[in-house]
């Protein structure tokens, strides 16, 4: 157990950090508009920091960090996909063209942004619903995750943990607004980086030195062997890649690697960075800052994951998983917790507290901006709402503080609900499950409307349905993992899937990602609207 | 199939693996460069 005094004086200062950050953003935010996109005139380390911190969340360290201690080094791949993607497509190719774009229409956020280029009412509303569908996902996992680590570590229960996480986030992002979340968040990057070098080298010093770790490592296939479950669906060893087609490779090239390094490029908590920057050149000097950033996060989480398999066997004379009775969600905190000494315990604490702040505060930001902004603020002064309930004046189609801080609130407790219900061993499939989801119905369309000259909103709505619909029947109807814990495929067939292997194992987005964009090929050709321009053009 | 060779790099053998790690740490160099290159840069007109 960690020593009180110290713990408690590192997290006191942590927080009293945390809110004074907070309190800046606060004191800034006067209007909707500063709620939203913080006055798009953000610092360039701040906008890498806050996007790398966003991105990097406990998930990525504890859920994938366990996925690498069970199924080895093979995960970097993931790391050079959210650095080669997540960093130097999405800031070079993407984030320049949304920045203008966005500040062009004056779009303030990711379903306002596409309503606005569309010119689509349907696609603000419908994008809008997908977020507060599938985002609560994402965050709970989140909120999972660091909970987890803060039960182990301090012997707490895991509701009150849970709890502390949501309601100190809550506060900082429903008063203070997009300021607050990028304040705290470039704090929460320092936190980790700090961490998480840390970690590394004592991880390394652990086992005399780099390579004799790695040696080491990769001595396990053959003492103890790669556990005949593993084996037998084509795992090969903790420094290998697994077999070409095999079931791991599946769930690992498709699901971890592509699921989250592709569905980087289309998630609106990221996408809104590009908007606060003031200009090309914030967004050129967050490069550096966001590649170095995800990198280190990334790789220390991973390959420390996998090493933690010859501290256990060393000490233990078992692997991590089954040291954490298959639950790979501990195999992390146990870890740290085993094998360094209590000052880093606590620097490693404050991390995943950092991690799992900076993030969760940025999707409960882009919840609530997507139910106080984009939803309510167009469909509250409607007459489908009473008028005494009306937030906004009719026709007035400015976001207002008040509905967005009621919008944060309400997914905040969608959220922590959501948490306390979500099984074990989640985190890491409901990230990739969330990312999976942008990647299949967001991402064709968005490529399409920043890049297109004259974008066909037909088109757009189209791929958008079918990327959702063809991820929502694979993952209920046919990838095992999903279905069976959701039973919708049970209910309806008394079977957990429709199709045999290998097609259990293939991510969703393998297959709704193509469907999504032969969808919006086909639509752009059938466009009735786009023929009857084009038929203008040619009579004139 | 070797690309180094079949030896050891920091102690890893599988080519993946070494791949892997290999574009991490260039991806990282290139970006750092790309900043500091386009440091100053103003607006560019696409």
């Amino acid at each position: 157990m960690v020593d009180a005094v110290v713990f408690w004086s590192c997290t006191v200062i942590y927080l009293g950090v945390t809110f004074v950050l907070a309190y800046m953003g606060y004191k800034k935010t006067k209007h909707g508009e500063d709620f939203l996109l913080a006055g798009r005139s953000v610092p360039s380390w701040i906008i890498g920091l806050s996007y790398g911190s966003t991105f990097i969340s406990t998930s990525a360290i504890v859920g994938f960090g366990g996925v690498a201690a069970q199924l080895g080094l093979g995960i970097i791949w993931l790391t050079v996909l959210c650095i080669g993607v997540g960093v130097i497509i999405a800031f070079l190719f993407y984030g320049r063209r949304v920045r203008r774009l966005g500040q062009g229409m004056k779009a303030m956020t990711f379903p306002d942004f596409l309503g606005k280029r569309f010119k689509s009412p349907f696609l603000q509303y419908s994008t809008s619903f997908l977020i507060l569908v599938s985002m609560p996902l994402y965050s709970s996992a989140v909120l999972i995750g660091g909970s987890r680590f803060l039960q182990t570590t301090l012997g707490i229960q895991y509701e009150s943990a849970l709890l502390s996480f949501a309601i100190i986030t809550a506060i900082y992002v429903v008063f203070g607004g997009l300021l607050a979340v990028l304040y705290t968040d470039a704090f929460q990057g320092f936190v980790m980086l700090l961490g998480l070098s840390a970690i590394m080298i004592l991880t390394w010093l652990l086992f005399g030195g780099v390579d004799a770790s790695n040696i080491a490592l990769a001595n396990l296939v053959t003492d103890p062997g790669v556990p005949a479950g593993l084996s037998s669906k084509g795992m090969t060893g903790w420094t290998s890649f697994p077999s070409f087609g095999s079931e791991i490779w599946f769930t690992m090239v498709t699901t971890i690697i592509m699921g989250v390094g592709i569905g980087v490029l289309a998630q609106p908590q990221l996408t809104v960075r590009f908007m606060t920057a003031k200009s090309t050149k914030s967004l050129n000097r967050a490069v550096p800052v966001g590649a170095i950033f995800i990198g280190l996060s990334t790789a220390v989480a991973f390959t420390v994951g996998a090493l933690s398999n010859v501290y256990f066997y060393d000490n233990l004379g078992k692997l991590s998983t089954q040291v954490a009775g298959n639950n790979v969600d501990l195999i992390i905190p146990m870890f740290i917790n085993a094998s360094m000494p209590d000052i880093i315990v606590v620097l490693f604490m404050l991390t995943l507290l950092a991690a799992a702040m900076s993030t969760l505060s940025s999707l409960f930001h882009t919840m609530g901006s997507a139910a106080g902004h984009d939803l309510w603020c167009y469909i509250g002064p409607s007459r489908l709402v009473p008028e005494k309930y009306r937030l906004c004046k009719e026709k007035e189609y400015k976001s207002t503080l008040k509905g967005n801080r009621v919008g944060t609130g309400i997914m905040i407790v969608v959220s922590v609900a959501l948490a306390f219900v979500m099984p074990d061993s989640i985190i890491a499939r409901a990230t990739a499950m969330f990312m999976g989801l942008c990647a299949a119905a967001f991402l064709p369309m968005f490529t399409y409307g920043i890049f297109a000259k004259n974008p066909s909103a037909f088109a757009a709505k189209v791929s958008l349905v079918m990327g959702a619909l063809s991820w929502f029947l694979w993952t209920v109807f046919v990838h095992i993992k999903e279905s069976s814990v959701l039973g919708i495929c049970k209910f309806f067939f008394n079977k957990d899937a429709l199709l045999g292997s290998p097609y259990t194992v293939i991510d969703p987005l393998v297959i709704a990602m193509p469907i999504s964009i032969i969808a919006l090929i086909v639509a752009w050709a059938l466009d009735p609207a786009r023929k009857a321009a084009k038929a203008v053009q040619e009579t004139a | 199939m070797s690309i180094f060779g079949g030896k050891r790099v920091f102690g890893i053998d599988d080519p993946w693996i070494i791949a892997a790690y290999v574009l991490l740490f260039g991806s990282t160099a290139a970006c750092v460069i790309y900043g500091i290159w386009k440091w100053n840069e103003e607006e560019e007109a696409d």
